[in-house]
């Protein structure tokens, strides 16, 4: 197994556990949206997706020339 | 005792670095070293008013002010003077010493001046001093690069000097208190604050800047200038509305160039603004909590940041490259770097147990407890994406990404001590976060960061984002590393105002060979006109009888007759 795939099983179940966590444990925060199950989990993948979707833009019309360093 | 007790907490530091050329060996090793420490006990030692009856164009000077604020930052600010000093151990060329530690020391002064004046010393001092760890690295892109710097910086200086006298006619003081931003002197302050803490389209010198530093020059810049800026902010302009957005923009768009830029110090500087933004938002809701919040990041941020730099620099001191597109595999050849970088990298994500987490849950709570919806959701996805970048892109790129066959030694012993008391410093705040609350204005307001909810939702986010980077970059979402330069705001001044420059010089050249064609046109014109009437062929020139010229005489004579007698 890599070092990657390792990392990616890690990170699945903590993020299962701190879900399960998440739905089990009393409401904490400040918003009534913070106690929907999975709204932290929601706000990341949609993060990262809009990350992914923005840095293939900004390669597209930023990368004007070769580093010449 | 007196002469020191005259001095502002910070210049021991500058006027100490001034003896660094004359020492040799081990006497300038332990001067580095014992510099910051002296400086420290100088800090903690002074009489919190410090001299007294000062005055400067008859408006009354407070070189010294010691409260809760400005001890916070001085405590760290000379932290990191002594890790970066220790990280710094090896190199040889005292300049570079001397710039930093007079560069630490005008920062600290900044952070305990009482009055704008006295600020403003202070600001200029560290503009000029930090220069010179970028040119230091001698290449002509950190001379250029330079130089932009010191022109933003000493621009912000002359906002801040202009500020100050706006400020100083409307109110008849130069105290550093509360600042009105509906004030001339007041837009000028935040300009001149703003410039220094890389607002959104005034940043991009530090990006620009940062990664052309020398090694360790990259460490003492991250630490000291932006962080000297959000403290002036915290202290003029608490509860300014209008830095919510602009501290929510800064968390925000840095992550995108931040992923795409190749130099991955130039990935830590643009995570560096993405950082500053929590630390804004947080003086904007101006709350107790808040401000303990942007004060609590500022010294966690200090930190791991210079963690990041300091990992970063050791592979580009080892290897003589800091891009990703060079690099990779280098986990085994510098296995302690890679550790240090891994307690950076969770720091700067806000894992539970390192320190970023305590000081961003603080930030958070903050913003919940204002009601602050919208802003919070924000934060929550800026938090995110910062594991993305620079959590994970950074340690993968250089430690355990496609090995590229680098084979080096690990970072010499110096390195390795300062790495691994900064990393230590991470772990410390994490997992004592009293300590970390002792240090801020209002302790920390009671709250309680290990919850079971905070940590909950927190390792919720981090993993989630982390099997969504996972499984986005499989499939190929995200662009790969590759060789290229991506201009940002600096574009205006890089590429749009030569441009224009060079339009406006070809066009006014243009218009002064024509009309200097015009003009020599004109001269012959005039010249052939004159010859035609006075040149040999002219009318003036032709021969007249002598009786006509006699007449013409006696009439002119006549005529100055009438006129006389008149």
């Amino acid at each position: 197994m890599t070092a990657a795939a390792r990392l990616a099983l890690v990170a699945a179940l903590a993020g299962a556990a701190a879900l399960v966590a998440g739905m089990l444990l009393p409401p904490e925060g400040h918003f009534e949206f913070e106690s929907w199950p999975g709204f932290h989990a929601g706000v990341a993948v949609v993060a990262v997706a809009a990350l992914a979707a923005l840095t293939r833009v900004g390669r597209a019309l930023l990368a004007r020339r070769e580093d010449p360093r | 005792m007196r002469v020191l007790d005259a001095l502002p907490p910070g210049t021991l530091l500058v006027l100490g670095a001034l003896l660094l050329p004359l020492a040799r060996g081990r006497a300038r090793a332990g001067l580095l070293v014992g510099l910051p420490l002296a400086s420290l006990a100088h800090q903690l030692l002074a009489a919190p008013g410090g001299p007294v009856g000062l005055t400067l164009f008859g408006y009354a000077l407070e070189p010294v002010r010691i409260d809760a604020l400005s001890t916070a930052f001085g405590v760290i600010f000379h932290g990191a003077a002594l890790l970066g000093a220790v990280y710094a151990l090896h190199v040889r060329e005292p300049g570079q010493h001397v710039a930093a530690l007079a560069y630490a020391g005008s920062a600290i002064g900044a952070v305990f001046a009482g009055d704008l004046l006295t600020l403003f010393l202070f600001w200029e001092l560290t503009s000029i001093a930090s220069v010179f760890l970028v040119w230091a690295r001698r290449t002509p892109r950190a001379y250029a690069a330079g130089m932009r710097y010191l022109v933003v910086q000493v621009g912000s200086g002359v906002l801040l000097l202009a500020g100050t006298a706006y400020h100083a006619r409307d109110t008849g003081s130069v105290a550093f208190d509360a600042l009105d931003p509906a004030t001339p002197g007041g837009v000028l302050l935040l300009l001149a604050f703003g410039i220094k803490a890389a607002f959104p389209l005034l940043h991009a010198w530090l990006p620009d800047a940062y990664p052309e530093a020398t090694v360790t020059g990259a460490v003492f810049l991250s630490a000291f200038t932006t962080k000297m800026a959000v403290y002036a902010l915290a202290r003029g302009f608490a509860g300014l509305d209008l830095l919510v957005p602009i501290g929510l923009a800064m968390t925000v768009f840095p992550v995108v160039w931040a992923f795409l830029a190749n130099d991955l110090r130039r990935v830590l500087a643009y995570s560096l603004v993405d950082q500053l933004g929590f630390m804004i938002v947080a003086i904007g809701i101006g709350t107790p909590l808040a401000i303990d919040g942007a004060v609590a990041h500022a010294v966690t941020h200090v930190l791991y940041k210079s963690l990041l730099f300091m990992s970063v620099g050791a592979v580009l001191l080892r290897t003589g490259s800091a891009r990703a597109t060079d690099l990779g595999g280098l986990a085994r050849s510098m296995p302690w770097t890679t550790a240090c970088c891994a307690v950076g990298t969770a720091s700067i994500a806000a894992v539970p147990l390192f320190c970023g987490y305590v000081s961003k849950t603080i930030i958070l709570v903050a913003v919940a407890e204002d009601h602050r919806a919208a802003a919070f959701v924000i934060l929550l996805a800026a938090a995110a994406a910062v594991l993305v970048v620079p959590g994970v892109r950074v340690p993968w790129a250089a430690f355990f990404g496609t090995d590229r066959g680098l084979r080096c030694a690990e970072a010499p012993w110096n390195m390795r001590a300062a790495m691994g008391a900064t990393a230590f410093g991470c772990i410390l705040l994490g997992v004592a976060p009293g300590l970390l609350f002792a240090l801020l204005p209002h302790g920390g307001e009671d709250i309680h960061v290990y919850t079971a909810g905070h940590v909950a939702t927190q390792v919720q986010l981090l993993a989630f984002a982390g099997l969504a980077f996972a499984a986005l970059a499989r499939a190929g979402a995200f662009p790969g590393d590759a060789r290229v330069e991506h201009l940002d705001a600096d574009w205006t001044y890089r590429r749009a105002l030569p441009a224009v420059s060079r339009f406006v010089l070809r066009a006014s050249t243009a218009a002064r060979t024509a009309w200097t064609r015009s003009f020599a046109e004109s001269l012959d014109a005039l010249i052939v006109r004159v010859y035609r009437h006075h040149g040999p062929e002219g009318v003036f020139a032709r021969t007249w009888l002598t009786g006509s010229a006699v007449l013409w005489v006696l009439v002119l004579l006549f005529v100055a007759l009438i006129v006389y007698y008149a």
